[in-house]
């Protein structure tokens, strides 16, 4: 059984690393993409298993990646997690409504995101 | 007929006579006269004759002397008479024989002189010449000698009996003018003696008869009518005197009839007298009663002018509304009813002091503001409720005459009476000191009634405006449009509601009620929302209401407030509506949000760093490489954390104070500038900074931490707002004693419509919202702030699309 493939979508470096950290590198196939058209080419090319997506990015929004790949039959059934300082009631109803399957509001918890993991992905791919 | 005019046939027969003899006469005259000028005429004739043949006799004579002379000399010279004269006659010949032409023996002599001379010529003279040139013998002189002679005794002949005749002629003219002569006198003596007996038949037929006539009507004229005329024969005189007599008996009767009508007329005119003394009578009695009426008369014509003066007077206070107008009137009125030239109205509302109010004549600066009651002449007319008169020496008012001020002659004080209320007083002078005749006071005093009623409604209209205008100034001090609608349309509406409606709907308020909702709703932003609340307003008009419009072009946004209002019985008057500007507010609302939640989400990044790697480190043991960096970064991430914070706390000092504190020294830029790069450049991998610094220090005063702050902004934002990446590029100078630094970027640029906003506090970049490009808002106005605290200048150039250079200069450091 191959690794679950996850991409994590961030123009912050430390962002990055930190979720890698978090998932522990060994057990994940790891993708990263610096801003929002690298993460829809990475996401289209890479059919990763999981995204997390930050919002705020160079060239294209989060929620815009988000709507792509949702539009897209290839990828609609993508599982997408945003992962995103904007916090404010309509950012998570614009998020739902552009397609994304959960919200992460920054700053969060490295346990909170391994929960997160487990549901999108099953308990089995923390073990 | 023929015997009635007999004398007129006379005198026709008579001058007809007198002009046949005067006829005759001329004519016998004029024969005469003809005769003499023929005789006259003959004998000048005869002169020309004898002329013309001595004319011809001479050239005869100059043919034979002209021929001789050439032939003794034989010169040709001397034959040059004898040329002319044998062209010249033969036409002198024909002209003798024309002249004869009358008397045939004559002309029969002239034609024999006129052959014998051309046969002299041809058969002798001719010849002669001739033989003289060629040398011949001459034909024999005695010849020609004969023949002259013989033509020369022609030529007497002729003139004997032309001489003959001129002679008889002459005697023929004498006798005619003498026998004219003596017909002339004859006329003359014959012509006079039949004028003489001519008149002196006219004095017997005609002078003579007329004359009596003359005389008989003269008598007519001086009155005896007895005068006449005899008359004779039956011509027009006759008539003239047979008409005049006819004429003197008709006067005569004429007369007669007169004398008797006239002693008729006597009589009657006795009786008429009589009729005109019981006629007399009469007229004495009708006189009593037009006397009588005419005195009714006067008095009606009195209350009519009484009646009149009421009238103008009522028409003049109502033609004015304003209390001093109606105070003017009521004092001009009064003043003329009074005789007065001079005068002043006090006048109080509602029991308090009469004040002045008008004047006539006088100066209202000399007078006495108000009238204390029961105090001086007019304040006892007010408290005594009673007209006072005095004369000059009680008087108080003033004239000035002639440069001095004189007591007036006559003074009345007449109060304004209201029923029992006093409403004021009018003082009245008269300067002539006559009194003022009893019916002009009573009148006085009925116009003073009527002026109070007048002024006492002017001081409630008074009240009533001043209420108004103070109602009207406090409604327009308010900044919210207010304004009143009823069934008639727009009741009440201060200015602010005026210039709010017209900006909102773009009509005049006016024209506004008229409007179709639908159109109103068009201009909105929520037309459906502007509907409903319409007519929620129509639904239930018990209610208030408020709303929001924001229109749709202007993007202003109004609260809109509206209430019923009613009177004191509970009465619906209409309905209020309060219109208020929220554009400001709903912008600074706005703008309030936009950075709450960006400061939420600018704190939350750098938190999201520190929360997540301590919660890692705590939750596992990484490898002392790991931990080591996680822990840099949540440094790091928490020292950023902290500026930001900084930065709010500065601009609310900056708010609060108004000026930055600064701790000044000396510092170089380019170090400052060189670590500043260092920091950003490790930042993003995208992008490349290329810092080119002069190698002088750029020296100046300044606050080391603060300026650090600019520069990372700059910094900061040159790489945020060029999402692609790219070269950002950092220089330094110094020129003109001031040093600076600029950051250029290849990015995105600022919209002209932007740019003069770029360094408000909060204003961010609807791009930059849009295209999630993180920030505060607060960086650009903090920068400004600490330049400008540090006296220098900031500034920048972009251009869409493009990239932008942020430059700022200080003053340089000596």
């Amino acid at each position: 059984m191959s690794m679950p493939k996850v991409l994590i979508a961030d123009d912050q470096p430390t962002m990055r690393q930190l979720v890698r950290l978090t998932l522990e590198s060994d057990r994940f196939d790891i993708l990263e993409a610096p801003d929002g058209d690298a993460a829809l080419s990475l996401a289209r090319a890479e059919q990763p298993d999981l995204l997390f997506l930050d919002w705020t990015m160079p060239g294209m929004a989060g929620v815009e990646v988000c709507r792509a790949l949702r539009d897209d039959p290839a990828t609609a059934d993508m599982r997408i997690v945003m992962l995103t300082a904007r916090s404010q009631d309509a950012d998570r109803r614009q998020a739902e409504a552009m397609g994304a399957d959960d919200y992460i509001t920054k700053p969060f918890s490295p346990i909170q995101l391994l929960e997160k993991v487990r549901d999108v992905l099953g308990p089995e791919a923390l073990l | 007929m023929r015997a009635r005019n007999s004398l007129t046939v006379r005198m026709v027969v008579l001058g007809g006579a007198l002009a046949t003899v005067v006829g005759i006469a001329l004519g016998t005259l004029l024969v005469t006269i003809i005769d003499m000028r023929a005789a006259s005429r003959s004998a000048r004739h005869s002169a020309q004759v004898l002329a013309a043949a001595n004319q011809a006799e001479k050239l005869v004579l100059d043919l034979e002397t002209g021929a001789r002379g050439f032939a003794l000399t034989r010169e040709e010279r001397f034959l040059q008479p004898w040329r002319s004269a044998r062209a010249a006659l033969p036409r002198q010949t024909e002209r003798l024989a024309a002249l004869v032409a009358s008397d045939p023996a004559q002309q029969a002599l002239a034609q024999q002189i006129a052959a014998e001379v051309q046969g002299y010529v041809d058969e002798y003279s001719i010849p002669q010449i001739e033989a003289v040139r060629r040398q011949d013998t001459p034909p024999a002189t005695a010849e020609g000698k004969r023949r002259i002679d013989e033509l020369r005794a022609q030529f007497a002949r002729f003139d004997a009996r032309e001489q003959r005749l001129s002679d008889v002629r002459r005697a023929d003219s004498e006798a005619a003018a003498t026998r004219s002569i003596a017909i002339g006198a004859g006329v003359l003596v014959a012509g006079v003696a039949l004028l003489l007996a001519f008149a002196a038949y006219l004095g017997r037929s005609v002078a003579r008869p007329v004359r009596r006539v003359a005389e008989a009507a003269d008598r007519l004229a001086a009155g005896d009518l007895s005068a006449r005329v005899p008359v004779h024969g039956h011509d027009e005189l006759a008539r003239l005197a047979g008409s005049f007599n006819a004429m003197g008996e008709s006067l005569q009767s004429g007369r007669d009839e007169l004398d008797s009508q006239n002693t008729e007329l006597e009589l009657q005119t006795a009786e008429l007298e009589d009729q005109q003394q019981r006629l007399a009578a009469a007229n004495d009695e009708l006189r009593a009663q037009r006397d009588e009426l005419e005195q009714i008369s006067a008095t009606l014509a009195e209350e009519t002018e009484r009646q009149r003066a009421f009238g103008e007077f009522s028409e003049a206070l109502a033609a004015h509304t304003a209390l001093e107008e109606r105070a003017r009137t009521t004092l001009h009125t009064l003043a003329e009813t009074a005789g007065a030239q001079v005068g002043a109205l006090y006048a109080g509302d509602d029991g308090r002091p009469c004040e002045l109010i008008a004047t006539l004549g006088l100066e209202p600066a000399s007078l006495p503001e108000r009238v204390a009651e029961g105090s001086g002449l007019a304040g006892r007319a007010v408290a005594e409720r009673r007209r006072f008169e005095v004369g000059r020496d009680e008087a108080t008012l003033r004239v000035s005459a002639f440069g001095r001020e004189t007591a007036v002659g006559r003074e009345l004080h007449v109060p304004l009476l209201y029923g029992e209320r006093a409403v004021g007083v009018v003082s009245l002078g008269r300067v002539d000191g006559a009194e003022v005749p009893p019916p002009a006071c009573e009148l006085l005093e009925h116009l003073a009634d009527q002026a109070a009623v007048s002024l006492s409604n002017a001081f409630v209209t008074h009240r009533a405006e001043r209420l108004a205008d103070i109602n009207r100034a406090v409604l327009d001090t308010v900044r919210d449009g207010i304004l009143m609608m009823n069934e008639e349309g727009v009741a009440l509406a201060n200015a602010p509601a005026r210039r709010l409606v017209e900006e909102i709907l773009g009509v005049p308020l006016e024209d506004a009620a008229s409007l179709d909702p639908t159109d109103v709703a068009a201009r909105v932003r929520d037309p459906e929302g502007y509907l409903a609340a319409t007519e929620a307003i129509a639904a239930d008009p018990d209610e208030p209401t408020f709303d929001e419009v924001e229109m749709a072009e202007s993007g202003r946004v109004f609260e809109r407030y509206t209430a019923p209002v009613r009177d004191a019985d509970g009465r619906r008057l209409g309905r209020t509506i309060v219109i208020r500007e929220a554009t400001a507010e709903r912008e600074a609302e706005r703008l309030k949000n936009d950075l709450m939640a960006t400061v939420s989400h600018e704190l939350r990044t750098p938190l999201a760093s520190i929360v997540g790697f301590t919660e890692l480190l705590l939750m596992r043991d990484p490898d002392p490489d790991v931990r080591r960096q996680a822990l840099e970064t949540v440094h790091g991430e928490a020292r950023r954390l902290s500026e930001l914070i900084d930065d709010f706390l500065d601009l609310q000092r900056i708010a609060e104070r108004g000026r930055l504190p600064l701790e000044r020294e000396r510092v170089d830029l380019c170090p400052l500038v060189a670590d500043q790069a260092r920091v950003f450049a490790a930042q993003s991998d995208a992008h490349t900074l290329d810092v080119r610094m002069p190698e002088d220090p750029l020296v100046t005063e300044a606050d080391p931490s603060r300026l650090k702050q600019v520069l990372a902004n700059l910094l900061s934002n040159a790489i945020k707002y060029s999402p692609d990446g790219g070269r950002i590029s950092v220089e330094g100078w110094k020129r003109d004693g001031l040093v600076g630094v600029a950051v250029a970027d290849p990015g995105l640029g600022i919209p002209a419509a932007q740019q003069e906003r770029v360094f408000e506090r909060f204003f961010r970049a609807p791009d930059a919202t849009e295209r999630a490009i993180g920030g505060t808002g607060l960086g650009l106005a903090l920068a400004r702030e600490i330049v400008e605290a540090h006296d220098g200048r900031i500034g920048f150039d972009s251009v869409e699309g493009q990239g932008s250079r942020f430059w700022f200069e200080l003053p340089a450091a000596g």
